[in-house]
């Protein structure tokens, strides 16, 4: 139905996890995230990035956040404190098999589920930042993320 | 009739068209005339296809299009159907399974082409003197979707969909809709660029997506799948718009025992191929897929300039591969391919002179616009072991080519078919005939139903304990437009000229399907 590639993700999210900075800048008021991820298998892990502009959300650079989040119900949650207010946008895989990394068939289509922050949705390849973002202000703010295979 | 082909290598003997006189050919005429006011008056058709005619020339609806109209949305039965003629082969207890897209229009959309409506899977089985008909729509996601936007957002093979359905993988746009399985235990719907879908055998109610192995979730598997006489399935599927494609082998047992990507030497979009003992054959004609969105047909030239070549792929190994060329030409289907003594391949296929099936002509079906006719003939090509490859082309307008399942890759001479008197002008759509054309002696027989019906793929169901060649029957299935009901029809496949041993109708009249099995 498609050119393949199209669907390779360059989800830049194996090599990101550990690199996120939890540094919290206290001389300015900042806000929290929670992020809330659905599952459909209650196994394997959450692995997740967060990203604060454009270029680095489409792989030239890096997140400001990025975890590992273990799966062991149907709903898992992760906050994220300390965030400066702003635009921010999530990419998300469901690591079923704990291989730390989004496996994908022959053809580069993702065979673990993949989910963004916004509700944006996958059309041949990933959405764009435009479609993903979202605003964090001082305070508290919510996304939820749902993963269908 | 006996028309030669220029392009038809001057070695290769000429078969001629079906001997087929047992309608009267001022009948043929009518073919023409379908769905005009002499039509009306010709055919004498019963009030109620009278009263259709009637309000197709009102309307300007032409009576074919009967085929391409919604079936209801709940599926249809189990129903009885209705014996009009015949009695039923006593030994010939079983099911004709048939698959084929069955919604057309939801709330003011037209869908985009005849291929991308949703899978309506139709059951029917025979026992006895009866018969029955069920039929389900599959409950793939892409049907559910649609469904909850009220129109038809998925893409597909023409149908350009929202741009902002979300499509994960392909099978997000499976229709489900164009061969079945029979796995035993469950049916399973094949489409062509994702992956089959499990139904319940006897409710034909939708199990879910089938996964054949997690790392080779939603790769393609083809709608022609070919099960050698050891119980191995063999298959391919698309890498629409590269130079790769995948090969599938299943074992007996049901699982993967080979899942590879291979190169394919042309971005050639092709429905079928072919399966002898050792070899793969993917005749690559020179239909081809550039990259970008769907839908697909906007992305396939056709490019005759550059012929066709044959891939031909060892089983045992897919590094061993070899290339044969022939002269431009199209083809949806084949037949079946066997090996000779001296290492020559041979399968039949279905010729056109350019793609019978495009974004137009499918567009045009579904709105009961006219269409354009290119006419396949059923042919056999050789693939010789000094690198000659041939056609033989014969006369037989032919599509759906079915042979005996018993000696998938081995050599036989019997190739049934649905087609039309070559000598006569083409129906407006579709097919009027069956035919069995034996290659060792060149003949074809046939039995033409005429121009009130609209016939669909007939298979070959060999006789319990038989194992000679024809010793079997053709079943299979006609929409008959003046009665506007679905027929279902058995013939001796020996003696297709005799016609259908028994018939049934079904009270309901089913949209044109693809391709059917059996099932004991």
């Amino acid at each position: 139905m498609r050119s393949a590639p199209l669907f390779l993700y360059a989800l830049c999210l194996t090599g990101a996890i550990g690199l996120g900075s939890n540094a919290a800048d206290g001389d300015r008021e900042t806000g929290r995230l929670t992020l809330t991820f659905e599952v459909t298998e209650p196994s394997g892990a959450i692995m997740a990035a967060v990203f604060d502009n454009a270029d680095a959300y489409g792989g030239n650079g890096a997140p400001v956040r990025a975890f590992r989040l273990p799966v062991t119900a149907p709903t898992v949650r992760q906050t994220l404190d300390a965030l400066p207010p702003g635009d921010y946008a999530v990419r998300a895989f469901h690591d079923l098999n704990d291989d730390n990394s989004l496996n994908t068939n022959p053809f580069g289509v993702p065979v673990e589920a993949v989910a963004f922050s916004n509700g944006a949705t996958v059309r041949y390849g990933p959405p764009e930042w435009a479609a993903t973002r979202f605003q964090v202000a001082t305070g508290e703010t919510g996304q939820t993320l749902s993963f269908r295979r | 009739m006996h028309t030669p082909r220029t392009h038809r290598p001057p070695s290769a003997p000429t078969i001629g068209g079906p001997i087929c006189d047992h309608t009267p050919s001022r009948r043929t005429v009518l073919n023409l005339l379908a769905g005009t006011a002499a039509g009306l008056w010709l055919s004498a058709p019963a009030r109620q296809g009278a009263l259709a005619a009637a309000a197709a020339l009102e309307g300007g609806t032409p009576r074919w299009h009967l085929g391409f109209r919604n079936a209801p949305v709940g599926g249809v039965g189990p129903v009885p159907l209705r014996p009009i003629h015949g009695r039923a082969p006593e030994a010939l207890a079983g099911t004709l399974i048939r698959n084929g897209p069955g919604q057309f229009t939801r709330g003011d959309q037209t869908i985009g082409h005849w291929f991308d409506g949703d899978g309506l899977v139709r059951a029917f089985r025979i026992a006895g003197e009866e018969a029955h008909l069920t039929a389900r729509f599959v409950d793939t996601h892409k049907r559910r979707v649609d469904t909850a936007a009220g129109g038809f957002v998925s893409p597909g093979f023409g149908t350009a969909g929202a741009p902002d359905t979300a499509i994960a993988h392909a099978d997000d746009a499976n229709a489900a809709n164009t061969a079945v399985l029979d796995r035993g235990d469950a049916l399973w719907a094949l489409w062509e660029a994702g992956s089959p879908t499990a139904l319940d055998p006897e409710t034909l109610a939708t199990r879910g997506t089938v996964t054949l192995r997690d790392d080779v979730r939603h790769m393609p598997f083809s709608a022609h799948p070919k099960i050698d006489p050891r119980g191995w399935i063999w298959n391919f599927g698309l890498g629409l718009g590269s130079t790769r494609a995948f090969v599938w082998a299943l074992d007996p047992t049901g699982r993967v025992a080979k899942a590879a990507t291979i190169p394919w030497p042309r971005a050639a979009y092709i429905h079928d191929f072919a399966v002898t003992e050792r070899k793969l054959i993917f005749p690559l004609h020179p239909w081809i897929v550039s990259g970008g969105h769907p839908p697909l047909v906007d992305r396939l030239a056709w490019q005759p300039e550059r012929g066709v070549t044959v891939l031909v792929v060892d089983k045992d190994n897919f590094a061993d591969r070899r290339l044969f060329h022939l002269p431009a030409a199209f083809f949806f289907h084949t037949g079946d391919a066997w090996e000779d003594a001296g290492g020559g391949l041979h399968f039949d296929v279905c010729f056109a002179d350019r793609p019978t099936m495009d974004g137009e002509i499918g567009g045009q079906l579904v709105r009961g616009v006219a269409v354009r006719q290119d006419l396949p003939r059923l042919c056999l090509v050789s693939l010789h072991p000094d690198g000659r490859a041939e056609v033989r082309q014969s006369d037989v307008v032919a599509e759906f080519p079915r042979t005996d399942a018993r000696r998938q890759g081995q050599p036989r001479s019997s190739v049934w078919s649905v087609g039309h008197d070559a000598g006569d002008p083409a129906p407006a759509v579709g097919f009027n005939t069956v035919q069995r054309t034996d290659w060792s002696t060149g003949t074809t027989d046939c039995f033409r139903f005429g121009s009130d019906h609209l016939v669909e793929e007939h298979i070959f169901v060999p006789a319990p304990g038989g194992g000679a060649e024809t010793e079997g029957w053709l079943v299979g299935t006609s929409l008959n437009l003046a009665a506007q009901a679905t027929e279902l029809h058995v013939f001796d496949a020996a003696r297709l000229e005799r016609g259908p041993l028994v018939t049934w109708r079904a009270p309901v009249a089913l949209p044109l399907s693809f391709h059917g099995i059996w099932r004991w």
